[in-house]
């Protein structure tokens, strides 16, 4: 995270002060695994728009950071943070359908363009958010004030409930794929577009959905992680390299492969800054990939293309 | 007159692949199209079908203009294609692959077992992935998938390639089924034996444009066109 966190992702407050050797990496593997889910989260949607569009979303980082700011203001305005949870993500839903139909589709089959097309939305949001929220970071209330005790440690209730959630979506998410008309279509898609355009699936409205259901959960992650965090504009550019690195881990195109490599990613980033620095953690990520990557090239799920 | 197709011209990106083809398929007629590798008849279907637009003639199916329909429209109508090669959805089951042209409503049980009795082995393997199925199966897949939407006309290509014998055989026989059901159909071959013995009238392609419109009967007995268009010397 970069925002001077006390270990892994994320300051805690000082009343959940840790105690010995032992509570520390238990409580990292505790808090790594909630990391892995939001992470999780954000790469399913990043995975799902490279599978099935072939789109390299580049401001996928910056939709889950408007997700956040966009929650900051919605907590602010109705004073419930429940409420910002439920409108956030839904309207950075819309703004990525209405990205696809404007933006990507143009440029439909040019993997490189998309690069340069979403960098350029990146750019876009990031100096969008500083004009009109600033510069500072800012921090949202744990909505949920209980914290409780697990072998001496404590531990806020909030990202109990954060993992509990991010589980829940993921269930939603595969109930969407395997057993509803539009995520049948989706499989279909992503394994032969044209037979699938021949059997009447509407290709286009396919594409703009996915689209839209990515940017969806990238802001889902935002809201849920914005008072775990801090909040700023750009807060999305760390979130968008682990979950490029999670989308390469575990098989580019596969979900499950996503799920696996974030929790992963997260255990070891967590357990790792109990021993040295939370920002150097992130070199035993990379080297996780490498030795990945040297293994199977394809990735933990991955097959060959 | 189910379907007429007038002088279109097909590219992809900058060649120039169909010149001017017009063909007509009647009310419950088998039509084929034969013709050498690369003349340009898969680009027909996939024309006729909105997967290849054509840049211009015109395409009509059933008294309605379609040439400039959106693809994912032209099957909604009521057009089955059954593409080259076993098209089917690997990653799918067999029910999922049979249930992805049901666009409106449930997969219902007697349009289900009308399929079945075509094809009993399909029934067994209903919760398998499309791509576990053997060569043959996949192609049974592939034909039930285009039926189970009650078509009024079916576009297949090459239907007996790589089948061994038995399945050849088999294959002519669903064709005449099909055809007994009232359903139209366009035949894409490369076996002249196969389309001789199913269809009604036979074109035949050459280097984008149709050169041959006959009864079978007559091409059966037209040496000198078998042997200029198909290398068929007997």
């Amino acid at each position: 995270m970069g925002q001077g966190s006390v270990g892994g992702y994320g300051a805690l407050p000082q009343r959940y002060f840790v105690m010995d050797l032992l509570s520390q990496i238990i409580f990292q593997a505790v808090n790594g695994f909630v990391w892995g889910l939001i992470i999780a989260l954000i790469a399913l949607g990043l995975t799902l728009v490279f599978g099935l569009i072939e789109v390299i979303n580049v401001s996928h980082g910056a939709l889950y950071m408007l997700g956040a700011v966009l929650g900051w203001y919605m907590e602010r305005l109705f004073g419930n943070f429940w409420l910002a949870l439920a409108f956030a993500p839904l309207m950075v839903g819309i703004i990525g359908l209405g990205i696809e139909r404007a933006v990507l589709r143009p440029i439909e089959g040019k993997p490189a363009m998309t690069i340069i097309a979403t960098f350029g939305l990146m750019l876009i949001f990031h100096q969008s958010v500083l004009a009109t929220f600033g510069g500072a970071p800012q921090r949202m209330r744990e909505p949920i004030q209980f914290g409780f005790s697990i072998m001496g440690f404590g531990y806020p209730g909030y990202r109990l409930i954060v993992a509990a959630f991010s589980a829940a979506t993921m269930v939603g998410l595969w109930a969407f794929l395997y057993k509803t008309k539009f995520g049948l279509w989706m499989r279909a898609v992503r394994q032969d577009r044209e037979m699938a355009l021949a059997m009447g699936v509407p290709l286009n409205g396919v594409y703009m959905l996915t689209f839209g259901l990515g940017a969806f959960l990238a802001a889902l992650g935002g809201v849920l992680a914005a008072p775990i965090v801090t909040v700023e504009f750009k807060m999305g550019l760390d979130i968008l390299i682990i979950a490029f690195m999670v989308v390469i881990i575990g098989g580019l195109g596969s979900l499950l492969g996503s799920v696996v490599a974030a929790i992963l990613i997260g255990e070891l980033e967590g357990i790792a800054s109990v021993f040295i620095n939370p920002t150097n953690a992130r070199i035993f990520s990379l080297v996780f990939m490498i030795i990945v990557l040297l293994l199977r090239p394809h990735g933990l799920f991955g097959r060959k293309a | 007159m189910i379907l007429k197709v007038d002088a279109i011209h097909t590219y992809y990106g900058k060649s120039h692949i169909l010149h001017g083809v017009s063909l007509e398929v009647g009310e419950g007629e088998v039509v084929a199209l034969l013709g050498r590798n690369g003349v340009g008849k898969t680009t027909t279907l996939k024309s006729i079908m909105g997967l290849v637009p054509p840049r211009s003639g015109s395409i009509v199916f059933n008294g309605r203009e379609i040439t400039r329909l959106p693809a994912y429209k032209v099957p909604r109508l009521g057009i089955g294609y059954i593409p080259q090669g076993k098209h089917i959805f690997p990653e799918l089951t067999v029910l999922e692959n049979l249930k992805i042209g049901l666009i409106r409503g449930k997969l219902e049980g007697d349009s289900l077992k009308g399929t079945f009795n075509y094809f009993p082995r399909l029934e067994e393997r209903l919760d398998q992935m499309g791509g576990s199925l053997s060569g043959g199966e996949q192609q049974m897949l592939a034909i039930a998938r285009a039926l189970i939407t009650n078509p009024r006309l079916v576009l297949m290509d090459e239907p007996t390639e790589g089948l061994m014998p038995l399945l050849v055989r088999l294959m002519k026989d669903i064709i005449k089924s099909i055809k007994g059901n009232g359903v139209s159909l366009l035949l894409v071959e490369q076996n002249l034996g196969t389309a001789l013995e199913v269809s009604d009238k036979i074109y035949i392609m050459e280097k984008g444009m149709i050169v041959y419109e006959g009864k079978p009967q007559e091409l059966a007995e037209d040496e000198e066109v078998k042997l200029r268009y198909l290398g068929v010397s007997v």
